[in-house]
């Protein structure tokens, strides 16, 4: 037969350390049950609202997204494109005007051109596209219809 | 970082976008040109994804503004009963503020009391001669467009 005892009770009290934790920790429950009236009293009878506090709570991704657009990131030939996509296109594509487009690009990253998918009305051309582009002195361009009608444009380009 | 953005022609220029926070600052734009740009296809697009209506394309007609292809006439069908609707698009002008007409077709089986009906759940005033919706200017638009036609082209 085997008979499970409570364990003694070990004494802490003379521990320092343990004292100074178990200290700390009430000073912590202290200050919870402090801010979890305060933000009761917010909503009792003069209820704050949203706009009456002075921060606003950001995303974490969002934020440091934002932080790190503060940093003066040289864009490189190789980012170029993904940080279009993501910034410009993606934004067009996915979020504007969804299963509209398709996109093409140089493979020197010096072009990108926005689409239209959808070509069954043979009437509507040149159909419109958006080309973003760059020189080496990191001029920017967007036009439409940057050539007359992509289909037609030299291989050399597109290619 | 300079930037010169055409309103007439299509084209936005900015010299100097060389990190990641000019290309932020570059983006809005960008994305408004767009929605300039596809404005129509974006709305032929929503036309066709529609099942039960029909566009013929004799009926279309276009026209390049800007070097942009801009829709100006077409008509559209509604399959499940025999009525449908003529659209003219007018680009604003010194003279006008441009805006997008839907004349509705009175026939037999959609006589003018169908459509003061529908024109009524619009809340838009008589005549029913045509609805006009103003400011058509980017895909947005095109959007507000689809609304008021998925209520006069309802089966």
């Amino acid at each position: 037969m085997v008979v499970r005892t409570r364990p003694a009770v070990q004494d802490f009290s003379a521990d320092k350390s343990i004292n100074d934790d178990l200290a700390l920790t009430k000073v912590y429950i202290y200050k919870f049950c402090l801010q979890a009236l305060t933000d009761m009293y917010n909503f009792g009878h003069q209820r704050k609202s949203a706009s009456d506090y002075e921060y606003e709570v950001l995303p974490s991704a969002y934020s440091r997204e934002r932080s790190s657009q503060s940093l003066p990131r040289e864009m490189s030939n190789a980012q170029r494109i993904p940080w279009v996509m993501r910034f410009i296109i993606d934004p067009i594509m996915e979020e504007d005007m969804p299963g509209l487009f398709t996109v093409e690009y140089e493979s020197n990253f010096q072009l990108i051109v926005l689409k239209v998918k959808e070509r069954s009305i043979r009437k509507f051309k040149p159909y419109p596209c958006l080309g973003i582009s760059w020189d080496q002195h990191h001029s920017f361009r967007a036009t439409a219809n940057p050539m007359a009608d992509l289909d037609a444009a030299p291989m050399e380009i597109l290619q | 970082m300079t930037r010169a953005y055409q309103r007439i022609a299509p084209r936005l220029a900015v010299q100097g976008v060389s990190t990641l926070g000019d290309l932020m600052r570059v983006a809005p734009d960008v994305r408004r040109m767009a929605s300039t740009v596809f404005r129509d296809a974006w709305l032929l697009y929503n036309l066709m994804q529609e099942e039960n209506w029909w566009m013929p394309e004799t009926e279309m007609y276009f026209d390049k503004v800007n070097e942009i292809t801009t829709l100006r006439k077409l008509e559209v069908y509604s399959l499940g009963r025999d009525c449908s609707v003529a659209i003219t698009i007018a680009e604003p002008s010194a003279h006008s503020d441009g805006g997008f007409v839907i004349n509705p077709r009175v026939t037999a089986e959609c006589p003018e009391r169908f459509w003061k009906r529908r024109f009524m759940r619009l809340g838009a005033p008589p005549p029913i001669e045509h609805l006009v919706i103003h400011h058509y200017q980017t895909h947005a638009d095109a959007d507000r467009v689809m609304d008021t036609l998925r209520v006069l082209l309802r089966p």
